[in-house]
């Protein structure tokens, strides 16, 4: 809604004040033809349902009846409820353990497979095969049989000696953590990203660095890393969008309950049961609109920030 | 400044609009026109058997054009809501208990009483089976199958622990004895199976005593907090003596091959009876099924359906999806095709008509249910409105219990102020 | 052993290096692919041994499962893969084509509201699906679209996936402003500078694009299950998803043995696509 004040705000501080040369015109119109599926898919397509999810923040919404005005009561709701805000929690201790882990996982492994070794290709593709599982219902046994009470991990730790060890994925202490593995664990798609991005770097500086001598990690501190600024800053936004909305692997590992004792109970999953298992949706989309808020601070701090390390060609 | 203002007042009606439009009956009905809409939940067997059924049906009905679709139960109901907020609902659908009031009391499901004894044939269903689906004096749906709770009992593994067989007459005090005696004696077995987050044993508890869980109007809890106290009290001091598995093994249940029965852990189980069928396989020994433990005597049980074949409200094929459901639970090919899939069947006439044989699990199953279903007390109304919530709630709690993250007392107190939110 | 192919003026790395690069690469490789290698012995395992073992060996399985899951359902499995590859195939031209349209716009070209614009595209990303969905399924349904693959693939021509038009973005602002200004000086329009001139150099993005969109496409759940409701209609993951539940019997090895089978389209597509992820270097200036 603010984005719409905002943008009526540009339009009337411009109402034929300035006058745009022939060029900009032609480039504005441009614009707005390459623009025009996206605008399309807002209208038609994104924007209503969004609309129309915050103004079912502000009733109660039970799905099968008309939903009902109660004004800011979803939001006032939210302060006394405790569900709720561990949720909000464990998706935190969520977002900024597992994003950094990953982000330099994901580097470390593109760089060492970007170039100068035998069987890259093979390499990359054994390195994304955990991120092909995706949301598989194979997960969740997988996981059991790595983390469970008999599991592997288990088994591995008795041959150290290490005896009657917990169930890792059953203990409301550990259970975050194996879900915090299995997101490093999928790292595939930053990795590729970051591959994408190194095809970027033009060969010649390279070239030109090591005539005058500099090492590999000088070369990867003074030329990779700067030029690539874009694609880094770009999974930092991406991934960590995409953590605070983490659902899949913890509904799929927990049988949808988010157990034990809401202790993988992310933000999302707690607001897919409220509104699909208890019908209640108009609460699921305040918390919804309170989730798009949180993200957009973190999106905002991060656009602010990439002014002072991000390095673009333009 | 004039115009934005209009403009942005205009904005907002016509969100209001868009969604009030959108979202509340906007009348056009039924999932589309074309051929009669049924779907149902499940896993692989009752996909295929359910498919059988389609094919009699059309057989018998050559100008029948039935459209399926179907699901697993956690995936079914995230559909359905959504196809009933968008008024597409299939015409007939498989319902749950645990669903029931959410839908048949916001509108969602037709009232069938209509079509009873005339289209729908409900003569040999027991009474208490017949009005399982019945609220505020509709009926919503009809019975697909006569479910009872029961104990599951792996003797031989009693036997092998060395401790003495059990037999119905147990209390839960001796069974409490019992198993903590069996647990601290093996030293790898546990007595039972943790029950403390078992909301449906709990009803049986409840109902021993005489009072139900839920108020009749489904506006409260109609139990002492004490009651529930007692409850987990009991169940967090089995835990503590190796009666009851410690919360950390308990957690790792997600199916059948995942109970602790399932795994040799403990020769106790306790659940829904037909689901014999569903853990049998995963244990070499034999299962027995008993009665779950009482306080005095006096049984909490109650045999009725908790799945019910309903039809949309908005459904334009009303006469037809009745005629549909009719042989889904009556005709004699119908029955014999479906078995037990959907549990022990909803009436004695199609339990003869199945002839099971009793050491198969699932003749186990239909013999309890036929067994116990002259004695137990009369069953209660339907689940009411909020029931889900409060179900996986009343699991969390104990599992705030077993891991030491909540006191009893504490644990009370959140589940009767969720109640009073949940229930209205 | 340095038979480097790379520039003479880079100097030769010892052995010994290469051998721990190799073995670090390796070891890490065995923990990647361990849950592919179990799904495959699982497959040919019997329901027992599934769950009670995690090593390796596929002990008293045979292939039955695959025959199993293959005929479980009323089609033959093969009719969700094409299902999926439909799909898949079409949300890939849609978000190569919108996409990158947008990102051009986005990147290169100065309009009113481009901030303002970019904000709102990034906001769209932000909701969970959850709360949307219900409202969507509304639209669709009145479109009459639901029980087709329309609200599945046509969103995608109109690029409401945020996520490509960002990197893209990202991608179009790597590459040498000069380059297009050059073509631009040239007289080309801005249509023949994006098609030729930024299209080719942003390459790697495309594949990229592509590559995640069939993977994601191929994986995603939720939105295939609302709006497909015909078993005829129903794509990989759905039909995968329905042979467990947890109420009742579920068809482990049959699942199992299907997962495999739709993992390898994925893995295929992974394997040819990052290929031309490595070729892409070539456009911009050779290895």
């Amino acid at each position: 809604m603010s984005a719409l004040g905002e943008l009526r705000r540009l339009r009337s501080a411009k109402g034929g004040t300035t006058v745009a040369s022939k060029a900009a015109k032609q480039e504005e119109r441009a614009a707005y033809l390459f623009l025009l599926p996206w605008l399309a898919g807002l209208v038609l397509i994104t924007a209503g349902p969004m609309a129309i999810s915050f103004y079912i923040s502000l009733t109660d919404y039970n799905l099968l009846q008309a939903p009902e005005f109660v004004g800011l009561q979803n939001y006032l709701d939210m302060l006394g409820d405790d569900r709720l805000q561990n949720s909000l929690r464990v998706t935190f201790v969520y977002v900024f353990v597992s994003v950094p882990i990953q982000l330099a996982a994901a580097l470390a492994i593109a760089v060492l497979l970007n170039r100068g070794m035998k069987g890259l290709a093979f390499y990359r593709s054994v390195y994304y095969l955990p991120s092909l599982l995706g949301g598989s219902v194979a997960i969740a046994v997988l996981w059991r049989t790595l983390f469970g009470s008999d599991g592997i991990v288990n088994r591995g730790l008795a041959v150290l000696g290490v005896e009657n060890a917990p169930s890792w994925v059953a203990d409301p202490s550990t259970a975050l953590g194996t879900l915090i593995i299995l997101n490093v664990w999928t790292f595939g798609a930053p990795m590729v990203i970051f591959l994408a991005g190194l095809r970027q770097v033009p060969a010649s500086l390279y070239e030109a660095a090591s005539v005058d001598g500099a090492g590999r990690w000088r070369q990867f501190t003074r030329i990779t890393l700067p030029v690539i600024t874009p694609i880094i800053f770009f999974n930092v936004v991406l991934q960590i969008i995409h953590a605070f909305q983490a659902f899949t692997q913890a509904f799929i590992v927990s049988g949808g309950s988010g157990g034990p004792s809401d202790s993988t109970m992310f933000f999302t999953l707690y607001l897919y049961q409220t509104g699909f298992g208890n019908f209640q949706m108009g609460y699921a989309s305040a918390m919804a609109w309170v989730l798009l808020i949180i993200i957009a601070a973190f999106t905002a701090i991060n656009f602010w920030a990439s002014r002072f390390w991000v390095f673009y060609d333009d | 400044m004039n115009t934005n203002f209009t403009r942005r007042r205009m904005l907002g009606t016509t969100l209001a609009g868009m969604a009030a439009a959108s979202l509340a009956a906007c009348g056009s009905g039924g999932s589309g026109d074309s051929g009669l809409g049924l779907s149902w939940y499940g896993g692989d067997p009752v996909h295929e058997a359910m498919k059988k059924l389609v094919e009699l049906y059309a057989e018998k009905h050559p100008d029948a054009d039935i459209t399926t679709q179907y699901s697993a139960f956690a995936d079914y109901w995230d559909k359905l809501a959504t196809q009933t907020a968008g008024r597409s609902a299939p015409d007939v659908m498989r319902m749950s208990m645990s669903y029931l009031s959410d839908y048949a009391d916001r509108g969602a499901l037709a009232d069938l009483s209509q079509y009873v004894g005339d289209t729908i044939d409900l003569g040999d269903q027991a009474p208490d089976v017949a009005d399982s689906a019945s609220l505020d004096g509709a009926l919503y749906g009809v019975g697909q199958s006569s479910i009872a709770l029961a104990a599951f009992v792996d003797r031989e593994l009693i036997a092998q622990a060395g401790a003495p067989d059990v037999d119905e007459s147990w209390t839960w005090d001796s069974f409490a004895a019992w198993a903590k005696d069996l647990g601290g004696s093996s030293g790898d077995l546990y007595g039972s199976m943790d029950q403390g987050g078992s909301f449906q044993l709990f009803e049986a508890y409840v109902r021993e005593a005489g009072t139900e869980v839920f108020t009749d109007d489904g506006a409260g809890l109609a139990f002492d907090r004490a009651v529930l106290e007692q409850w987990w009290e009991y169940w967090h001091d089995m835990r503590a003596h190796r009666g009851a598995p410690p919360a950390s093994v308990s957690a790792e249940v997600a199916s059948f091959d995942t109970w602790p029965i399932a795994k040799g852990l403990t020769p106790v189980g306790f659940g829904f009876v037909q689901q014999i069928a569903f853990l049998q396989p995963y244990v070499d020994r034999p299962l027995d099924i008993l009665t779950p433990p009482t306080t005095g005597g006096t049984s909490g049980l109650y045999v009725k359906s908790l799945d019910f074949w309903s039809i949309a409200s908005t459904s334009s094929h009303q006469d037809e999806a009745a005629e549909l459901v009719d042989f889904l639970v009556n005709d004699d090919e119908a029955i014999t095709a479906l078995g037990v899939v959907l549990g022990v069947p909803p009436s004695q006439r199609a339990i003869e008509l199945l002839g099971l044989d009793p050491s198969t699990p699932e003749g186990k199953a239909v013999d309890y249910v036929s067994r116990i279903s002259g004695s137990v007390p009369e069953a209660p109304p339907a689940w009411p409105v909020g029931y889900n919530e409060l179900l996986t709630l009343f699991t969390k709690l104990n599992q705030d219990i077993g891991f030491e993250e909540s006191s009893v007392a504490d644990a009370v107190a959140a589940f009767f102020d969720a109640a009073e939110g949940a229930l209205s | 052993m340095t038979t480097e192919t790379t520039t003479a003026a880079r100097r030769p790395r010892p052995f010994l290096v290469q051998g721990v690069k190799h073995a670090v690469v390796i070891a890490v490789g065995v923990l990647m692919t361990y849950p592919l290698a179990w799904m495959l012995v699982s497959a040919v395992r019997d329901e027992g041994g599934i769950f009670s073992n995690a090593g390796l060996l596929p002990i008293g399985g045979d292939f039955a499962n695959f025959a199993e899951g293959w005929d479980s359902s009323d089609f033959p499995f093969s009719r969700y893969l094409v299902n999926s590859s439909l799909v898949a195939l079409g949300a890939i031209v849609g978000n190569l084509v919108s996409c990158s349209m947008a990102a051009y716009a986005f990147a290169r070209l100065r309009f009113r509201g481009r901030r303002a614009f970019f904000a709102i595209m990034l906001l769209t990303i932000m909701l969970p699906i959850h709360v949307v969905i219900v409202p969507q399924y509304v639209i669709f349904s009145q479109m009459d679209w639901v029980n087709t693959f329309w609200p599945l693939v046509v969103p995608k021509f109109l690029a409401t996936d945020a996520f490509f038009v960002f990197l893209m973005v990202q991608f179009i602002r790597g590459i040498p402003r000069e380059l297009d200004e050059a073509a631009r000086i040239d007289g080309a329009g801005f249509f023949r500078t994006w098609a030729s001139i930024i299209l080719p150099l942003m390459r790697p993005a495309l594949v990229t694009t592509t590559i995640f969109t069939f993977i994601w496409t191929w994986n995603d759940f939720f939105s295939q299950l609302i709006y497909l409701a015909d078993p005829s209609m129903y794509t990989t993951s759905v039909a995968l998803r329905s042979l467990v539940d947890s109420t009742s019997a579920s068809a482990w090895g049959p699942l199992f043995a299907m997962s495999v089978v739709s993992l390898l389209p994925v893995f295929i597509v992974f394997l040819v696509g990052q290929r031309y992820l490595v070729q892409g270097i070539a456009t911009t200036g050779g290895k």
